[in-house]
């Protein structure tokens, strides 16, 4: 039988993950950066070919996650005051099912096997996870 | 290798050809930062070089193939030496550089010398933009000028043209 294809995300896992540890612990703060204020994507982008969402590790400001989705350089001040952030924790995300991470569904196989179609209360239940922010 | 090849206008940025194959992203946040992928057996880098609004730069170049496994092969302990190797890949190499609204590639262009210096990638990729967005604004004012001025003067073209300059240029 062929192999499947490594996901980006069982490529790039931490190395403590993948011998069955926790690289992020669960009270580590987690960062959700949105290019738009008040438009959070809560499930992966079909049209982009997603199957996980990226938060970023640490409480960002919203200034250092533009910078960090700009591939490290700072972002242009038009594209900060448009963007937001908020933020939960992995505790928080793991509780119902480098420095980025990737959020993935459903909690049975997710490093070969994650389903990018989320049901409506998976979206919803990942956005009350953020229960602070900016913007 | 001919660099026309590596880059076509309606791709995504880090797809940038129908025909690129083992695309290998090296970082990501919601979209592609810089990786890799193959075309005809030979490897290319690409990268982010930064956005601004719905429109943004990246850069590509092909990897000799005696250095391939030095890349392919390597690690790093920090953000700053990745960064510095990545840029270090474009370094006295001929670069493509493309422009992509709405993370679509609209435009791209001929082989650039990348010179020595920190920061010489954005420089020069901020240069050429520049430059290609002067010479489409002249473009566009060459025909709009010519549709106003003409006899009779064809509405049509004229219409096209003023929307050209309105689609276009930001006032």
């Amino acid at each position: 039988m062929p192999e499947s294809p490594t996901t980006w995300v069982r490529k790039y896992a931490c190395p403590t993950d993948l011998n069955g540890g926790q690289c992020i612990a669960d009270d580590e703060i987690l960062t959700h950066h949105t290019s738009q204020r008040d438009r959070y994507n809560n499930a992966p982008r079909p049209e982009v070919m997603e199957v996980e969402l990226s938060v970023m590790r640490g409480r960002l400001t919203t200034v250092e996650a533009c910078m960090r989705r700009n591939g490290g350089r700072p972002a242009h001040p038009s594209d900060v005051e448009r963007a937001g952030v908020r933020y939960t924790t992995a505790g928080e995300l793991r509780g119902e099912g480098n420095g980025h991470v990737s959020v993935v569904w459903p909690a049975a196989n997710p490093l070969d096997e994650p389903d990018p179609a989320w049901p409506p209360h998976v979206q919803k239940t990942f956005a009350a996870c953020f229960t602070e922010g900016e913007g | 290798m001919n660099l026309d090849m590596l880059v076509r206008a309606g791709q995504p940025p880090w797809h940038p050809v129908p025909t690129a194959e083992d695309i290998d992203v090296w970082d990501k946040y919601e979209f592609p930062i810089c990786g890799s992928y193959r075309l005809d057996g030979r490897l290319i880098i690409f990268t982010l070089i930064t956005t601004a609004g719905t429109r943004s730069l990246w850069a590509y170049v092909p990897v000799d193939p005696e250095t391939e496994q030095a890349i392919t092969e390597a690690r790093f302990d920090s953000e700053g030496e990745f960064n510095d190797f990545l840029a270090g890949c474009f370094t006295g190499r001929e670069a493509v550089f493309a422009a992509a609204e709405n993370l679509i590639i609209t435009s791209k262009s001929d082989g650039i010398h990348i010179p020595v210096g920190s920061n010489a990638l954005l420089a020069m990729g901020a240069k050429w933009y520049a430059q290609r967005s002067a010479a489409l604004h002249a473009e566009l004012q060459k025909r709009l000028e010519a549709a106003a001025s003409s006899e009779p003067t064809d509405p049509a073209e004229l219409l096209s043209a003023a929307q050209g300059v309105i689609e276009t240029l930001p006032v």
